[in-house]
Formats: structure tokens, sequence, C-alpha cells
């Protein structure tokens, strides 16, 4: 049951890691506005 | 906030996966850390371009080092995609303008949003790796990348489906539940009287050789030919059989009692 829990644990922390990592989608819930605005990219 | 609150929902999943079975480890994760850092900063509204190639360089060299571990390929696609995109944009993950305004939300171009990678784009010669797959549930509304879905598949296949024979065998706990078919089959060979004389020799020699014994679960027929002690000339029957048996054998153990079941005719 120890082994598990530590196996939960250390996929948890890899799934978070990879997601953090390379993941980058937008949840846009709370309409405040922006915080930054920068130069124009585009 | 929310950003972080589906990347920890994406961790509580992987740990439900992790604790119903268990997949092949990857090594030098300190890089994906190192990879992570930056992105997390970016979010919390630490930006700083330069950090980004410390980002891209993590994560390749993570990928590299753990290319041969199912799932991973599918994830270093992903990342690839999501990371040209936001290269070509300064870091920042573009989403365009037009997508937002459907959705109710409407800033103009340039504009870095709060809590997120993104930045806000009239157009992008690379939109199709940008933002713009809306996925919206009562809880909370998405906008994704074609990179984060691919992201997703591999985490996915990788918590599903990596664990291989190799690994159980590296961890004797997780061997312990192996149950106990391969020598309870072996009892049931007998030699010398089967109608399958060369798969009654080849099974003799996985009950005896547990290394055979998951060579021929992988590939039984390659395993079978390439002995490097002895030939077994399997005929075309033979050959069907033990194609059957490795597509419905899902561990070493099942593949010896279905063999030894084919050997006994039972």
């Amino acid at each position: 049951m120890r082994s598990k829990i530590l196996r939960a644990l250390a996929a948890a922390l890899l799934v978070g890691a990879i997601a953090a990592a390379a993941m980058a989608p937008l949840a846009p819930p709370p309409i405040r506005g922006p915080s930054t605005t920068i130069a124009n990219w585009s | 906030m929310t950003l972080l609150t589906v990347y920890l929902v994406c961790a509580l999943v992987g740990a439900i996966i992790a604790l119903w079975r268990a997949p092949a480890w990857p090594r030098y994760n300190l890089l994906l850390a190192i990879a992570a850092a930056p992105q997390i900063g970016h979010i919390l509204g630490i930006r700083i371009s330069e950090m980004f190639i410390v980002s891209v360089v993590a994560m390749i060299l993570w990928c590299l080092c753990n290319y041969r571990i199912a799932g991973v390929p599918v994830v270093a696609s992903g990342a690839a995609l999501n990371m040209l995109a936001m290269a070509w944009h300064g870091g920042a993950m573009p989403v365009r303008a037009d997508i937002l305004a459907d959705l109710g939300y409407h800033f103009d171009a340039g504009v870095l949003l709060e809590g997120s990678k993104d930045i806000v784009v009239h157009g992008s010669p690379l939109w199709l790796l940008s933002d713009w797959l809306p996925i919206s549930t009562d809880v909370v509304t998405l906008i994704v990348s074609p990179g984060d879905l691919l992201i997703v598949g591999g985490v996915l296949v990788w918590l599903l489906f990596s664990r291989t024979p190799e690994s159980e065998r590296e961890r004797p706990m997780l061997a312990f539940h192996t149950p106990v078919a391969p020598s309870e089959k072996r009892s049931r060979l007998t030699p010398g009287h089967s109608a399958r004389p060369a798969l009654t020799r080849l099974a003799l020699l996985a009950a005896a050789d547990p290394v055979l014994a998951e060579r021929l679960l992988r590939d039984p027929l390659d395993a079978a030919d390439a002995h490097p002690h002895y030939r077994v000339a399997l005929d075309a029957r033979d050959r069907a059989t033990l194609a059957a048996i490795r597509a419905r054998a899902r561990t070493v153990g099942e593949f010896l009692g279905e063999l030894a079941a084919e050997v006994d005719g039972t």
C-alpha cells in the first residue's frame, strides 16, 4: 500500500511537471482584463 | 490561478491512474522541473523571455533521455508544436482575438493574459499550433492547442501502456502478484507425448529460461527462431498458434500457461 501511494505521488509530480512545462492551455474565466500590455508581437 | 488548478487536476488524474497500474518510470526528471519552473513563473507574472530557452532545452533533453518509454514521443511531439508556436511569439502562446471574442472576451492584440502563458494576436503564421480549440464545460472553459491534446494523449499512453515485462521484473513487490501459472502450467507439460513437438520443445525452453519466456512474449516468432543454442523448427500451424497466444497473453505467466495448454491439447 505504501509503495502504491509513493507511486501515485511520483506520478502526480511527473504529470504536473509535464503539464506545467509543455502545456499551454488558456483558462479565461475571470474576466478582469489584462494585467500587462506589451508591444504588439504580431 | 485557473491554469494552475488545471495542472493540479492533471496531476491528480495521473496519481489515480498510477494507483491502478504502475507505469515505466522516466529518468532525469530534474530536467522536467527545470523546464517547468520558468513556465510557472510566466503564469505567475514573472516573465523572462530568455528563460523560455531554458525550458525548451530542458524539455528536449528529457524527451531524448526517455524516448524509448511509450507515450514520451507523443508528449515530445506535442511539446514541440507548443514550443514552436511560443518561440514565434517571444515565449508566449498565441491565441487569436476573434476566438476570444466568440467566447465573450475582448482583448486587443499584443496583450499578455493574466494567469496564463498566452498573448492575444490578430493572426499568426502558426495559428494552427496556437490555442484555438475551445472546450467548454459547466465548470471551466479551456482553449487548448493541438499540442496540448497530443501531450494529454501521450501522458495517458505513458500511464496506461508503458509497463513492460522488464519493468515488472525490476519490481519484486509487483512481481509478487504475478500468478503462479508458470510453475503450475510447467508441471502439465508432457514432453514426448504431445502432437506439437516443436511447441513442446519451445515451452520447455521457455519454462527453463525466464529471459527466453519474456522474449517470446514480446515477439514469439523471432524469439523461437533465434534461440542461441537450440533451434526450434516451427511449421505454419505452430506459428499461427504462437501468434494467437501472443495476441491473448498479457504476461509471461499467461503466455506459458496458454502454450502449455496448446502442447497438452487441452
